[in-house]
């Protein structure tokens, strides 16, 4: 358990500096701190890479406040070490894809913002693929989390 | 017409990426279909006395999941019979009620179909 904890930490520690890199990356884009900034392609693609950037940071948030949460009480942790490692999950996991799939839906969707400051049709699709992708997994992942 | 080449090397890229995420779509969807019809002939998953053994202790499915390391949803699935624990699994429940595997879970089922 001691382990996990440590791992805990850790993974707060990725998300805290992961937040304040994309804070000062989007301040910047806003401001222009540093003299120079990113040109998307055109202003809807940098209002989709800003609410995009801000959903995933969101999601980023939540996930630190769990694993804050969590840190703070023994059947907490017990309980969340519990759902990662429990079996019958990771079945399901195995079965819908995971992590291949997410890891995959993840670099679409980050290379669909890079993408956006040079073409905004590139954007889209790797957006759009994403999307969709991450879609079909969650469809795939409930269907067989009603199965078992 | 001008072509500029990052666009050429991002939709090469892009290209590349789909096919790769294609190729392993096919074979999810394949496993997947292969899945399905393995059920229909499938062994239904074992019947238990857990939720009996429990009612006698009054114990609810949250606290014995947390005692034998798993989750809530999987002692539902293990008692109604949609899902089977593994061996390690098995062991750490009939050995929370302090008894044996074969006490715990019904395994006539297998022995009729060994006959």
């Amino acid at each position: 358990m001691e382990k996990y904890i440590k791992k805990l930490k850790r993974r707060i520690a990725l998300i805290r500096a992961w937040l304040i890199i994309t804070v000062l990356f989007i301040s910047n884009q806003q401001f222009n701190f540093i003299g120079t900034r990113l040109t998307p392609a055109n202003h809807d693609v940098a209002s989709f890479q800003l609410g995009l950037i801000l959903g995933i940071e969101i999601l980023a948030v939540a996930t630190m406040m769990r694993y804050i949460k969590a840190l703070k009480g023994t059947t907490s942790i017990e309980s969340l070490y519990n759902q990662e490692h429990d079996e019958r999950l990771q079945l399901i996991r195995q079965k819908s894809g995971m992590p291949m799939l997410m890891i995959t839906s993840t670099l679409f969707l980050v290379a669909g913002v890079i993408a956006g400051y040079f073409n905004a049709t590139v954007f889209l699709t790797l957006v759009i693929a994403g999307i969709l992708q991450l879609s079909i997994g969650a469809l795939i992942k409930l269907f067989y989390m009603k199965t078992y | 017409m001008y072509i500029q080449p990052y666009t050429v090397l991002l939709q090469s890229l892009l290209i590349i990426f789909c096919k790769v995420c294609l190729t392993y779509f096919a074979k999810q969807t394949i496993l997947l279909l292969n899945s399905l019809s393995e059920r229909r002939a499938k062994v239904t998953a074992l019947k238990t006395k857990i939720k009996e053994l429990r009612k006698e202790q009054k114990m609810s499915q949250e606290e014995l999941a947390l005692a034998v390391g798993t989750t809530r949803q999987t002692i539902t699935s293990i008692e109604v019979g949609k899902y089977t624990a593994s061996l390690p699994l098995a062991y750490k429940i009939a050995h929370y009620f302090g008894l044996t595997i074969e006490e715990v879970f019904d395994f006539s089922e297998i022995e009729k179909g060994d006959k």
